[in-house]
């Protein structure tokens, strides 16, 4: 492997420890006959890397905790919940929603769509079997009150008809 | 980072202050410190840190053991600290992907090369961290000073492992040439 490939992994993988054991031993053998990658490992871990990992860890004033217990205890006496607005906003948080927000807003539409579709077609088919229905009682309604004109009119006689 | 017992996040859960503390004095120091780094402010860094917190308190009940509660954290705290830096830039009229003009000062990386002292390995990484673009910026931090791995950054992030590598990378080469045109120019 050439110097330029090398040192592009000791950039990264090498010196964060991401590389497997032959990965490891290929860039470690490298190292041992080459001076000037050494010394390029060298001024990178111990100007740039080093310095970065012995910074530790900062602490926040005792103040913040005050604050935050301070804003927490007004919250709870306003006897706050959750809101609407706040539930909205965590479920806007949710991973899959930060990574792929246009996949999540096209099958919400999608199944909203769907379910749009089924409801009126349902609807639709409903009424025309209501309408049936309708016709009938009004059919059977003429019938017992002795109108039966139409039926007739049509050529056609009821006696006849049930005989 | 000490563990935080499911008991206590549990507890935390159904509204006990004690076992909410008991979380903030676990993970407040790394959470300060990831917002301190990218904000480089202890203002903005103490606002933003109370509301990682407040939000941490209000989703707690939410929170499913799908992923640690450190990676949670991380994301939360990480995400507010670059909205809260492009806040800033965006307020002071710089490009957000701008790099901070900050002065790179070449005696910070000579004298802290020969000696360690606290101060001064303080200089250096306020310099480093400063001349890094913001995403630069946060990798560098999650990894060099945190010590998570290139999965967890991606995890925290929402970007893919190439892209974490590729941003060490960068931020690092970056670093590298400032501190040899600093060494070069101290030696003009």
């Amino acid at each position: 492997m050439k110097c330029k490939k090398i040192r592009d992994i000791i950039l990264s993988d090498y010196t964060d420890g991401e590389l497997s054991s032959d990965r490891q031993k290929l860039i470690e053998d490298h190292l041992k006959g080459c001076p000037a990658c050494r010394e390029f490992l060298e001024e990178l871990t111990g100007g740039i890397v080093t310095p970065l990992r012995e910074s530790g860890h900062v602490k926040p004033p005792a103040e913040v905790w005050n604050r935050i217990e301070r804003a927490i205890g007004e919250k709870e006496k306003s006897g706050a919940g959750e809101t609407l607005l706040d539930w909205i906003k965590a479920r806007a948080e949710l991973p899959v929603l930060r990574r792929k927000p246009a996949f999540v807003l096209a099958t919400i539409l999608v199944a909203f769509l769907l379910a749009g579709g089924i409801t009126a077609r349902y609807f639709s088919e409903r009424r025309g079997v209501n309408t049936y229905i309708e016709e009938q009682f009004d059919f059977l309604d003429s019938l017992a009150n002795g109108n039966g004109d139409s039926y007739e009119d049509n050529g056609f006689s009821l006696d006849y008809f049930l005989l | 980072m000490k563990q935080i017992p499911k008991e206590t996040i549990l507890r935390a859960s159904r509204g006990d202050m004690e076992a909410f503390k008991e979380i903030y004095d676990i993970s407040s120091g790394f959470v300060y410190t990831v917002v301190y780094r990218i904000v480089r402010n202890s203002e903005d860094a103490q606002e933003v840190t109370q509301d990682v917190f407040m939000s941490i308190y209000q989703k707690i009940n939410t929170f499913r053991f799908k992923s640690s509660l450190k990676t949670w954290l991380y994301r939360i705290a990480t995400n507010r600290a670059i909205n809260m830096y492009r806040k800033r830039a965006k307020e002071k009229g710089r490009k957000v992907t701008f790099e901070d003009n900050i002065k790179y000062d070449s005696d910070v990386f000579n004298k802290t090369a020969v000696n360690f002292e606290r101060e001064h390995a303080e200089k250096l990484v306020k310099a480093m961290l400063g001349s890094l673009p913001c995403e630069q910026r946060a990798c560098i931090v999650l990894k060099d000073i945190e010590g998570l791995r290139y999965q967890e950054i991606a995890e925290v992030l929402g970007i893919k492992i190439n892209t974490v590598r590729s941003r060490l990378k960068r931020a690092r080469e970056k670093l590298l040439a400032l501190k040899e045109t600093g060494e070069s120019s101290h030696e003009m």
